[in-house]
């Protein structure tokens, strides 16, 4: 198998033999050609993206092996160029001398033979995809990482959480002790484990991390211990559970409070001698994993009532960590936000009045609840082509939701601004036979209404608002509206009032 | 009687000293076989006289350590020694103008082949310079370097055949290119140049077989290459394949 694409670059003195391999090998590769060290090198200034250099040792008549002074130079300059030395010389201390300086392999010219140099120009050049593919996927193992640990950086600068960090850093220095990370859903506890797989001792060694409410029950023991081949129907070969993967670094259980009594007498074996047995095997294995539990259960409630085995619960709880509920750390909210628009001022693609509202929202789902409406408002705000994430940009719930306002002030913060009670009558809501280029109007309408009357009808301020550039494009949005839909300007007196030249009702 | 063998080119030398060794109480009989593999007429030999230099085609030639490279290498007991009219120090040369009184003497403390280096040289044209010469290099002595270029150029050409491209195009655009006809004169120039100083050594046989190949395929380079049966029925591309197999064989040892 050849590939045409490949480009290999020809270096020797003899123009003839450039023609022969060109010839011979005119279906399969590209050739270019070089004949002495200084034409090589104006070669490699002009493209550097060969896939193989052919060497000749000899590039002139003074029977010096010049080639093998150049592989080192080569080699270092261009890693990514594998070389074949192609030479007269077939002595073994030459090809060893070849070999060591870095050229990948040898050919001698008196053993011409298509099968065997087209089979060694592959191997070559496929050992090279491979390197450059395992570099690609090296990079990407490391993007992936980099990017996990973007998701998992512990975001957070309230008392709170600083609290927590202070408290993981110093668990962390305790690479034996089994943690218990308590918190409501969506709260960050896997977050949590790996801020503190990454400050801790293990930080080099794995980091697994599994749902055990996620894993069917007739398959969680396998899962997490291994099982041999033939250990149950289906089990064709042997395979390593999640215990075996973390050895040597952190395995986090989470959803502990989830699992049925069989692996919770394991897990209690498992932390009483650090040993398990994979299903089907004889012998136990002995590990060296930290286990960081974690659960939005109350386990010493489970416990009274007889679902979770008071001594596991007496393990687990050696250090318990409850990480806080988003409501009650809302100071971190605009940090989180700022996390999933980097590079960018959260202030400025987030609309005071939204802001506000996501502050005061009460957050049930906690960071997860946030990190899907991040996603949502970036959607709604393309779909009304905004430049600012505002109030209708935000999920229904956030919207409508006012409950906590009181709770919000109560607490100390920042009043919200008086946006969130306009003082201008309500709009009165969409008629069910409107068609949805009429709603998006009527939405923008309603928002340019009350911004008019925010600002007391300063059209500059008004645009600024609603991230317009000016008011020229103010103008254009309400032209337009009023050109497409003149029936919906009867209930929007500021507008019809501040562009009394555009909107035009009839009596 | 004891029974010393000997290699000469000429018939005199050998003749003018024969009685001698007969008088020494020693059988002095000519190596028949003077081209040889190794074969049973070595096996049976206890001393050889190289007579030095060669003398053939009326040039003097040196290769008394290309014999001994032979000896050493299959026949490492046989008591090596050279003889000849120059004056030369060494345990195992007998110089012709001054024989040793007593030979029996003279054999005893002569060196195994494995005890000494080499011979001293014997004043003809140096076969190992030459040997280097033919294997060696990257200019315009070595015969193997130009023989590889017209097998690999054959090789292709007949790889071109297997692929059905027209002999006409191959001919055009690798053959002419490559100037093969030209290659061809020079190689069998050079062979016949080195051939004479080759006679005489213990390949001498393979060096024939090497000839003969040569020969075989002549036809199609001396028809100027424009023949695609000769190219096929000759089997040039398998002769060549074989004489350079051959040559290498001995460039192993001796190159």
């Amino acid at each position: 198998m050849a590939n045409k694409n490949y480009n290999i670059l020809i270096v020797d003195d003899d123009a003839e033999f450039h023609q022969q391999i060109r010839y011979a090998f005119r279906r399969n590769y590209v050739f270019e050609g070089a004949i002495n060290q200084e034409h090589l090198e104006k070669k490699l200034k002009e493209r550097s993206d060969f896939d193989l250099i052919l060497l000749d040792l000899m590039l002139d008549d003074s029977n010096e092996m010049v080639g093998l002074d150049m592989i080192p130079d080569l080699a270092s300059r261009f890693p990514e160029i594998p070389i074949i030395v192609v030479t007269a010389d077939k002595k073994i201390d030459t090809v060893v001398q070849a070999m060591k300086q870095g050229a990948r392999d040898f050919l001698t010219k008196a053993d011409y033979d298509f099968d065997f140099w087209n089979k060694k120009f592959q191997e070559v050049l496929q050992s090279q995809s491979l390197r450059e593919e395992n570099k690609a996927l090296r990079q990407e193992v490391q993007k992936h990482r980099d990017q996990k640990q973007k998701e998992f950086t512990f975001i957070g600068e309230s008392q709170k959480i600083l609290e927590i960090k202070r408290i993981l850093r110093l668990v962390s220095e305790e690479p034996d002790i089994t943690v218990l990370i308590t918190g409501e859903t969506g709260v960050g506890k896997e977050v949590a484990a790996r801020f503190l797989h990454s400050h801790g001792a293990r930080k080099d060694k794995p980091f697994q991390a599994v749902n055990l409410s996620a894993i069917q029950k007739t398959l969680l023991e396998s899962t997490l211990f291994g099982h041999k081949k033939g250990a149950f129907t289906g089990a064709t070969r042997d395979m390593e559970g999640y215990f075996k993967q973390a050895n040597g670094g952190i395995l986090m259980l989470d959803e502990i409070g989830d699992i049925d009594a069989n692996i919770q007498i394991k897990l209690l074996r498992f932390l009483e001698t650090k040993m398990i047995r994979p299903v089907g095997a004889d012998k136990d294995i002995q590990l060296d994993v930290q286990i960081v539990a974690a659960t939005h259960r109350d386990l010493k409630d489970e416990v009274q009532k007889g679902h979770f085995r008071a001594d596991l619960y007496q393990r687990l709880k050696a250090m318990v960590v409850k990480i806080p509920a988003l409501r009650e750390r809302r100071a971190d909210i605009p940090l989180i936000l700022q996390h999933y628009y980097p590079g960018e001022d959260v202030n400025e693609i987030i609309s005071p009045m939204a802001m506000d509202k996501l502050k005061n929202y009460h957050w049930p789902g906690n960071i997860r609840e946030l990190k899907n409406a991040i996603s949502y408002m970036q959607l709604r705000k393309k779909i009304f082509d905004r430049k600012q994430i505002d109030l209708d940009c935000l999920p229904v719930e956030i919207q409508e939701f006012n409950e906590l306002v009181d709770t919000f002030y109560t607490n100390g913060s920042s009043a919200p601004d008086q946006e969130m009670a306009p003082t201008s009558p309500e709009s009165p809501p969409p008629p069910s036979n409107l068609t949805i280029e009429e709603e998006h109007a009527l939405i923008d309408l309603r928002k340019i209404e009350q911004s008019l009357f925010r600002k007391n009808k300063v059209k500059k301020d008004v645009a600024v608002e609603l991230g317009l550039e000016n008011t020229d494009n103010l103008r254009y949005k309400i032209k337009k509206y009023f050109d497409k839909h003149p029936h919906l300007f009867k209930d929007f007196p500021l507008i019809c009032e501040s562009y009394k030249r555009i909107v035009k009702l009839e009596e | 009687m004891k029974q010393v063998s000997y290699l000469s080119t000429d018939q005199i030398t050998p003749k003018a000293v024969q009685n001698w060794f007969e008088q020494q109480g020693y059988q002095f009989v000519p190596l028949t076989d003077a081209s040889p593999q190794p074969s049973e007429a070595f096996q049976k030999i206890e001393i050889l006289i190289l007579f030095v230099p060669f003398f053939h085609n009326n040039v003097y030639i040196s290769n008394e350590n290309v014999w001994k490279s032979f000896f050493q290498e299959h026949y490492p007991d046989v008591l090596l020694l050279t003889a000849g009219y120059i004056k030369q120090a060494h345990t195992n040369y007998l110089d012709l103008l001054q024989l040793p009184e007593d030979l029996p003497a003279f054999l005893q403390n002569a060196k195994s082949i494995n005890q000494f280096d080499r011979f001293p040289f014997s004043g003809g044209l140096d076969v190992e310079k030459k040997l280097h010469k033919f294997y060696k290099g990257h200019g315009d002595e070595s015969l193997t370097y130009e023989l590889g270029k017209i097998a690999r150029i054959i090789t292709m050409a007949v790889d071109e055949l297997k692929q059905a491209v027209p002999f006409p195009e191959i001919y055009k655009d690798l053959l002419i290119p490559n100037r093969i006809i030209e290659k061809w004169k020079v190689l069998t120039n050079r062979w016949q140049n080195y051939l004479p100083f080759f006679k005489g050594l213990p390949f001498d046989t393979t060096l024939q077989e090497v000839h003969d190949g040569f020969s075989s395929i002549a036809p199609f380079f001396e028809g100027g290459c424009e023949d695609e049966h000769l190219l096929i029925d000759l089997n040039c591309k398998e002769k060549l394949h074989e004489i350079k197999q051959k040559l290498e064989i001995i460039g192993r040892q001796y190159g």
